[in-house]
């Protein structure tokens, strides 16, 4: 039954890429003439013309459009104008630094998310209450950018804690993981917060507390793990802002991960890679999206996949 | 406490919106006019032309000038974006939810294909080939956000449509226009204003976090988005060119969000937190 799920969703993923792909293939050819794009302005008209046709631009594009996506079946997504390499290659270089400012982000966004989420709603209308609420509320208004600004100003510039841009150890991954982790954090703990207190409002909670289970229990165990089901379903939709995030976190860090590519191979026109980076967010995105809705599933059984 | 903070809410939309509109009043700078001489004057310095509340930027421009200015623009771009995104979704959401077939499958799977893509990217492509320039800048928000609004209003006129007094309706024998038009859509005003509201918001971080990643408007128009872009080349020594927009942005954001938490609590207490 499972096993059915994920492969409708794996087709659907499929489905998805294709799409993507399609419409940056489509947005080259509507600005014009990509191989004079590329080329830039100084080129003469048979260099572009030759372009053109080494490139194979002058080719239907039914025809173009299939033999990219044959070629990317087999792995081959062809190499970058600016960097001279195959774009496979430059994506994966970049893959684990992406991966790991967005796991770090993540964990301390769920890591700080849930606890305070609970004990906001536990402690509802107290002073913690309100700090916690106050806190996430601006932690939404934030632009993300500005608080990367910030942060380097304050931490890194004016205390000198910490490095300003650039990987290296684990210094070097605070600041970005952190600013990261502030806005699916001040958003989580608002949903966990109005999901738990709802919660524990309910009948079984009170038949739990009658029966004699430790508070402790009782909150922490059955009551979170309903809460949580709301909460995952919004990770889901999360992902696509927090993906968002981490192309402009690695903008202003000048982290080399895959979202910094995408940005420079858009701004340098550089429209084979930009077509592989795409492609490569869009397949991130699916299977991330699969992975939560399996946890979705794990949390409540009860529900039925559409 | 939701009131207060609503209360709050208003205040600092009104107080943002009047600044900008008003933005002649306030202030005795051109937010255009360069003047060297005054470049990268500090905040709370005054040189002979004046009082720079907010210091000056590269080119000697008030900042607290260009921060009311921009905000006209900002605000312009969002709004206009907004009223895009709710015409576009409205329309689509009401047809897809009142005839439902074959038109509201489709819509739904081009929502869920837009969806299913960091909208960040989608944004930066279509940019990126269309070029910068406030009309694009419009035009990519408002393609943005029309699926938010879709989907309200299809789940209200969903909801709506079994109701009794669209059966009386029928039964009187209106037409299925009159029925929307008369009963349908006053149903629909709050969910929309609501949304709207919250979209301003968004499309405002959007056209900043766009802009600032070089992918949005020019740096000649003042909007806070590029007044963000432009100091951050000044950091960390002229630090209030990046800070003060961005607090702004802050400020207004926050504004609109409480007004909007507070729109919501008023028009559907059963979602109280």
């Amino acid at each position: 039954m499972l096993l059915r799920v994920i492969l409708f969703r794996l087709g659907q993923g499929v489905l998805v890429i294709i799409g993507v792909t399609l419409v940056v293939f489509l947005a080259t050819f509507l600005t014009g003439d990509p191989a004079a794009l590329m080329l830039g302005e100084g080129a003469t008209a048979e260099q572009v013309e030759a372009f053109r046709h080494q490139m194979g631009f002058d080719r239907p594009l039914a025809v173009q459009y299939l033999s990219f996506l044959t070629r990317a079946a087999r792995g081959d997504f062809g190499m970058s104008l600016h960097y001279r390499q195959p774009n496979v290659r430059l994506v994966l270089e970049r893959l684990p630094a992406t991966l790991e400012l967005s796991a770090l982000g993540l964990l301390i966004g769920f890591a700080l998310a849930v606890p305070a989420g609970i004990l906001a709603a536990v402690k509802r209308n107290t002073w913690f209450d309100t700090l916690i609420m106050g806190f996430s509320l601006l932690g939404q208004a934030t632009p993300v950018f500005w608080l990367g600004i910030m942060l380097i100003l304050v931490f890194a510039v004016g205390l000198g804690w910490f490095p300003a841009s650039g990987r290296g150890g684990f210094a070097h991954l605070v600041l970005p993981a952190l600013n990261l982790s502030v806005f699916p954090l001040a958003y989580t703990v608002r949903l966990l917060r109005s999901t738990m207190v709802e919660v524990l409002g309910e009948d079984y909670v009170k038949t739990a507390r009658a029966k004699g289970l430790k508070e402790f229990l009782v909150v922490n165990k059955h009551a979170l793990r309903n809460a949580l089901s709301p909460v995952v379903t919004m990770v889901g939709i999360q992902i696509a802002t927090f993906m968002g995030g981490a192309i402009i976190i690695e903008t202003i860090f000048a982290w080399p991960g895959v979202g910094r590519l995408v940005i420079q191979a858009i701004l340098t026109k550089d429209f084979p890679l930009v077509q592989t980076t795409v492609a490569f967010w869009a397949f991130v995105f699916v299977v991330v999206n699969l992975l939560v809705d399996i946890a979705y599933h794990i949390l409540d059984p009860r529900v039925k996949f559409r | 406490m939701r009131q207060k903070s609503g209360l709050v809410g208003v205040i600092i939309i009104i107080a943002v919106v009047g600044l900008s509109l008003l933005a002649g009043l306030f202030n005795d700078f051109d937010p255009n006019a360069i003047a060297l001489e005054s470049r990268l004057s500090r905040p709370l310095s005054g040189t002979e032309l004046g009082f720079h509340l907010l210091g000056t930027d590269g080119l000697g421009r008030d900042i607290f000038a260009r921060i009311i200015y921009g905000g006209r623009i900002s605000l312009l771009v969002s709004f206009a974006a907004v009223l895009i995104s709710a015409v576009l979704g409205v329309s689509l959401g009401a047809v897809a939810g009142f005839y439902r077939g074959w038109l509201d499958a489709v819509l739904m799977r081009i929502a869920e294909l837009q969806m299913a893509f960091p909208f960040i990217l989608l944004a930066l492509t279509i940019l990126a080939v269309l070029g910068a320039g406030l009309l694009q800048m419009i035009l990519v928000l408002g393609i943005g956000r029309w699926i938010v609004f879709a989907r309200v209003v299809r789940g209200e006129i969903l909801s709506l449509r079994e109701r009794e007094f669209v059966e009386a309706g029928r039964a009187v024998g209106n037409r299925n226009r009159r029925i929307i038009f008369r009963h349908i859509m006053p149903n629909l005003a709050a969910p929309v204003i609501i949304v709207g509201s919250f979209t301003v918001a968004t499309n405002i971080l959007t056209e900043a976090a766009l802009t600032f990643l070089g992918v949005g408007l020019d740096v000649s128009i003042p909007t806070w988005g590029t007044m963000l872009a432009e100091g951050r080349e000044y950091l960390p020594g002229a630090w209030w060119l990046a800070t003060f927009p961005g607090l702004i942005i802050l400020i207004t954001v926050l504004g609109i969000n409480l007004f909007g938490d507070w729109l919501r609590d008023y028009f559907d207490p059963r979602l109280k937190t």
